[in-house]
């Protein structure tokens, strides 16, 4: 007999965006996973951002899984998250990590709450009595919070604590508690856990006002406040109101905003020495919000450095923000803020447009304060005894990527791998997740094995009846609670309604066995259960009611304690129980018409195809292949290597493309899942998730080939960016970066003689005609150059002309170490351009300096433009091939910018590297770990289980019209021109509903979601009792 | 007599004016009891069939909640329902329903305040308005 292999099981420490997405991730592959925070709440940074750019809304709730989504939860991530395979463990520390690769002991500190959530009735009249008041932390001291408190307003349900530094131990809770859910002496468990893999997603340390001199300085106010509490400020669960934004001093509008930058980054007086990286665009959306929020007659002013819009579709929104909105740019690092005696806040700044000093008065000062990430590196460094680089970050195989140097089976995600945003902090989870997925299966351990209950028979043509099963939920409903008497009586008015049954904890072993046990005696045939959290157990009871025989699409859960409650401040227990009961009939009616639901599963061809043979597309399929999945990887060249690495030696980072590559290369031909396709493009493809069908053409001999495979991951990137400005063409004294990289490289440009270098940064880039975008790698790739010239040739004068040096993260040092080598940097403004002429043979430079506002002449033995990087020129045929869209400025638009960046709309694609935009190579590498994992994640199967709630098409009632297609957001609906009929793809349905509204035949129905379900609530709803109070 | 309970009718998206609602009931803030919430996965879901039915049985205002544009959860459907109640709005006037008695609201996920503050406005103004005129015709329609 086979040995019972272990679960596969992954401690993620931290769940904030990048912990989830990696939690997610992993538990949809199948593996177990026990997410813990140190926070008495999960969602991170983000449980406070109510709004992120670019749509200057939220999206949280699209990281949530598309296809296995019947497994996890399908509600806003701001109230909690939910997945069968994933343990939540809030508010728990973790106290030491013991073992090594694939055997990992740890010790989780659980801490005490003070109030056991399992009998907590969450009605919060402890609350009401508390008299300890204190700053809610929340909303960063701008609202107040009782000792007794709920750590963020959104979550639910509602998971009260005890603050023990706050609590007088008064003992007045205790009295009016109704369930004695609280413990006053209760102390923190320590529990050890055995994990195959750690993912650390902790996150990194924020600059503040209290911690910190410098900050300390400009916070002569409470007006004075950091970015994220300017986030609180904003947003209705703090202190907006609609309106006006209101300064936390007086609650004055505050008309006159600003924000000034780099508040604790980019300081090396303080040994920070790089760029938060997020600020900047976390300022311009702020500004943005202020507008909006605030009323057009608000004025925001951000003092900058430099405006490092450097990620795709920055530039645009930094654009749209100042010519739409008139947010006011200053470059100037202003040195103080005075207090006045009116409360208004002054300050002194030089507009080097003008070139003129100006004092003014603004009502709120907004601090950009920056990450630290140093802090929590050592951290880690000394729990988990692993050596730290010479940054001071926790040594990694690669710079900036997941895997802990020397660890296996310990990863990094999110802001540990660098300073990142929230798409990156996404890619760096999913490929975190990947990472820890390869090393679980190179262990050989198994994926959690679903227990396997028949679907009963459905029943559904029988004439309905109704159990209901109401839960008394422990302690829960104690003295205050519902009136069970009153509500059989309510409920058992209504013909459909079969019998009533009462019982005690339907969560707890007992009470299943009570309900089982009732239920063996119906003759029901649907059954509804009222009990607390029905979203935590929707599956859980589902499955018990299936073991009693019913099919569970005829099962429905309703919420007792939330939803019937909804609205009343203090019911009584009467009100309650009408209002619950009132609630649940139109649950009940609306069960009536359930139809039977079936769960589909799709058949997966397990082989990727990789478009793509650059060092991201050979990254992505050696990542599958060496999980076992066959790849078919097409390379449009007559050789794999991409352009980075076949033409770049090494990067100012370190890493070094071409030796990368070639190493890739070799592993890839001589991987026996891999099959290589050389000169050939993809032509066209159809198909869905699972089955698609590709057919590639051969450019030499215009051959075809036909592909099948269920997956596959675009890795195509771009070309080097051209430019006529500035005389390129015209002589050899004028070349582009990647030109003077090369020659540098094979000793064709010669430096050791020259004495003026002239660098001309944003050739043809960040500017309404040409490339509109920032391509990210020039500044660091002008800085290298420079270096290098510097190196060769010290006594050569290189100066770099540029707009905003784009030295985010840890690139900041290559900055700092190219002025002190003597790097002479000369901001242009793109008003005011360098211009180029000729003169006796060479170049010379004309352009404004900013600080003597006067013009300047430079002539130049070599002038190096950097030209930046465009789009692949394959895009739009790709695009048009797959049926994908691009962006205005031709890169791949993928489904979501910040929360699904390497999807399509249309599940089963992925993307990696510049064809999503340009990017450096640290960053190809992550997303084509993530590319690859998303697409194992659907290729590890032979099936795949699809949603049973999804759209479906009566044919009899369809008329061919087709609008359903063309309204469908995630091309789930197509048209089949052989059988004449609409095809659903139902791996690709979210059942969002939209295709019954534009339906003029009634033929597109969401399963579960019929015009008869709605309409028998509508009618149960208007037939509401009134509440004994309204009487 | 009793002070006129006007009834409405709700359809809230479950992503955000749904979580909206249940924040509200979390943060403890009470709203007028006439808020007849039902949970459509997207305002886009909200056929305009559904708003007729509510006003012949009996609803005196149907309010839909969905989320703001560009939060969609389903990336755009609020936008369809935007277009769709703007058609409606024009037919619901031929039958003597105003737009006073058919909204459509934003409600975001954080803005438990805001969908306290759209239940008391319009319970207020259709109690100014008195009982829909439609009101109690569905059991001829039907």
């Amino acid at each position: 007999m086979a040995e019972e292999k272990p679960t596969g099981t992954v401690l993620v420490v931290g769940a904030g965006i990048s912990g989830i997405k990696a939690a997610i991730e992993l538990a949809e592959s199948g593996y177990k996973v026990i997410l813990t925070d140190e926070s008495p709440q999960m969602g991170g940074i983000l449980a406070k951002l109510d709004y992120q750019f670019p749509t200057d809304h939220c999206g949280m709730c699209r990281m949530l899984p598309l296809v296995g989504r019947e497994y996890a939860s399908q509600y806003c991530m701001r109230k909690s998250l939910f997945h069968e395979n994933i343990e939540i463990l809030p508010f728990t520390g973790i106290d030491s990590v013991q073992g090594n690769g694939g055997n990992y002991r740890v010790d989780l500190r659980k801490r005490a709450r003070f109030i056991d959530p399992a009998i907590c009735n969450e009605l919060g009249k402890c609350i009401d009595v508390c008299p300890v008041e204190v700053e809610d932390e929340f909303n960063h001291g701008l609202t107040r919070r009782k000792a007794v408190y709920q750590a963020v307003p959104h979550n639910n349900p509602r998971m009260l604590l005890i603050d023990k530094q706050a609590c007088t131990r008064c003992g007045e809770c205790l009295k009016v508690c109704p369930t004695g859910a609280i413990n006053l002496d209760a102390q923190d468990e320590v529990e050890t856990r055995e994990v195959h893999a750690v993912i650390l997603a902790s996150g990194v340390q924020l600059y503040n006002t209290r911690d910190f001199e410098d900050a300390r300085s400009y916070a002569v106010s409470p007006d004075v406040v950091t970015s994220l509490a300017f986030e609180r400020v904003l947003s209705s669960s703090g202190t907006y109101q609609g309106g006006a934004i209101r300064r936390p001093s007086d609650a004055r509008p505050a008309k006159k905003i600003a924000w000034i930058q780099c508040m604790g980054s980019r300081n090396r007086r303080q040994h920070r020495d790089y760029c938060s990286s997020i600020c900047c665009m976390f300022a311009l959306k702020e500004a943005v919000l202020a507008k909006q929020k605030g009323g057009p007659e608000v004025e925001a002013t951000i003092f900058y450095m430099d405006m490092r819009t450097f990620g795709k579709g920055f530039q645009q929104y930094r654009d749209k923000a100042v010519e739409e909105h008139g947010v006011k740019l200053i470059r100037c690092r202003v040195q103080g803020v005075m207090l006045k005696p009116d409360g208004s806040l002054m300050m002194r700044y030089h507009d080097p447009e003008t070139n003129e000093f100006f004092e003014k008065d603004f009502d709120l000062v907004v601090l950009s304060t920056g990450q630290i990430p140093f802090e929590a590196h050592r951290r880690w460094a000394d729990l988990l005894k692993a050596p730290l680089d010479e940054r001071g970050l926790l040594a990694t195989e690669q710079p900036g990527m997941v895997r802990v140097a020397g660890k296996p089976g310990l990863f990094l995600c999110g802001s540990l791998t660098g300073l990142t945003d929230i798409s990156e902090a996404i890619i760096s989870g999913i490929a975190a997740a990947g990472e820890a997925a390869k090393f679980l299966t190179a262990l050989g351990v198994d994926t959690v094995k679903k227990e396997d209950i028949p679907e009963p028979a459905s029943k559904a043509r029988e004439l309905p009846l109704v159990a209901v099963a109401l839960c008394r939920c422990g302690e829960k409903t104690g003295a205050a609670g519902l009136d069970y008497e009153l509500f059989r009586a309510e409920l058992t008015r209504y013909p459909s309604v079969g019998a009533v049954q009462v019982i005690d904890s339907i969560c707890k072993a007992d009470g299943e066995a009570a309900l089982l046990d009732s239920l063996a005696k119906t003759a029901c045939n649907r059954l509804l259960i009222g009990a607390c959290q029905p979203f935590i157990y929707r599956r859980k009871l589902k499955d018990v009611a299936r073991k009693a025989g019913f099919n569970s699409a005829m099962v429905e859960i309703f919420d007792l304690f939330g939803v019937a409650r909804r609205g009343m401040a203090e019911p009584s227990a009467a009100d309650w129980t009408l209002r619950a009961a009132g609630e649940i009939k139109a649950d009940i009616h609306s069960l009536k018409y359930k139809p039977a639901l079936q769960v589909n599963t799709l058949p997966i061809n397990q082989t990727a195809l990789v478009i793509g043979g650059g060092i991201g597309g050979m990254t992505a399929a050696l990542s599958l292949a060496d999980r076992g999945v066959p790849v078919h990887l097409v390379e449009k060249e007559g050789h794999l290597g991409g352009y980075l690495g076949t033409r770049v030696e090494h990067t100012i980072d370190g890493l070094a493309p071409v030796a990368l590559a070639a190493d890739l290369r070799q592993k890839v031909l001589a991987h026996k899942h891999i099959t290589v396709h050389l000169n050939c493009e993809v032509e066209k493809s159809l198909g869905t998730l699972g089955r698609f069908e590709s057919q590639l053409r051969f450019k030499n001999n215009g051959e075809n080939k036909y592909l099948h495979h269920g997956a596959m991951i675009i890795a195509t990137g771009g070309r080097e960016g051209a430019t006529t400005e500035y005389g390129y063409g015209t002589s050899e004294k004028v070349l582009t970066q990647a030109e003077l990289k090369r020659g540098l490289t094979d000793g064709n440009v010669d430096v050791s003689e020259v004495e003026n270098v002239v660098m001309i940064q944003c050739a043809g880039s960040r500017q309404k005609e040409g490339r509109r975008y920032c391509s990210r790698i020039c500044c660091l790739g002008a800085i290298g150059n420079a270096l290098e010239i510097k190196e060769k040739n010290p006594d050569a004068r290189v100066f770099i002309l540029y707009r905003d040096v784009m030295t985010y993260g840890f690139y900041e040092q290559y900055y700092t170490k190219a002025r002190a080598a003597g790097i002479i940097f000369v901001n242009y403004s793109p008003d005011a351009k360098p211009r180029v002429e000729m003169a006796e043979g060479r170049p010379v430079v004309k352009f404004t300096d900013p600080v003597l506002k006067e013009e300047m002449e430079l002539p130049a033995d070599l002038l190096v433009l950097s030209t930046g990087v465009d789009p692949g020129e394959s895009n739009q045929g790709l695009a048009d091939a797959l049926n994908l869209s691009l962006t205005e400025d031709g890169f791949l638009a993928e489904a979501d910018s910040k929360w699904r960046p390497i999807e399509f709309q249309k599940v089963g694609i992925y993307l990696a590297g510049t064809a999503h935009s340009p990017m450096p190579l640290k960053n190809v590498l992550l997303q084509a770990e993530a590319a690859a994992q998303k697409a194992y994640t659907y290729l590890s199967g032979r099936e795949l289980p699809t949603a049973a709630v999804t759209s479906m098409v009566k044919d009899a009632l369809c008329a061919r019209c087709r609008r359903c297609v063309n309204i469908c957001p995630y091309g789930a609906r197509s048209y089949n021109e052989a059988d004449k009929c609409i095809d659903i793809d139902a791996a690709a349905c979210q059942a969002c509903g939209l295709c019954a509204v534009e339906c003029q035949n009634n033929a597109a129905e969401v399963r579960g979601w019929g015009d008869k379900q709605l309409m028998a609530a509508i009618d149960a709803k208007l037939m509401d009792r009134p509440l004994a109070s309204a009487g | 007599m009793s002070e006129f309970e006007p009834k409405i009718v709700a359809f809230f998206c479950n992503w955000c004016t749904f979580t909206a609602a249940d924040l509200a009931g979390t943060s403890r803030l009470s709203y007028p009891p006439n808020l007849k919430i039902i949970r459509v996965m997207c305002s886009g879901m909200v056929d305009p069939k559904y708003v007729i039915k509510a006003f012949l049985n009996g609803a005196d205002g149907v309010l839909i909640g969905g989320c703001w544009p560009g939060d969609c959860h389903y990336i755009n459907g609020n936008l369809k329902a935007r277009r769709r109640v703007a058609l409606l709005t024009e037919v619901l006037k031929q039958y003597g329903i105003g737009e006073e008695r058919f909204w459509l609201r934003w409600i975001a996920a954080s803005e438990g305040t805001m969908l306290r503050e759209v239940a008391v406005q319009m319970t207020a103004k259709l109690k100014e308005l008195g009982p829909s005129p439609l009101k109690n015709m569905g059991q001829m329609a039907i």
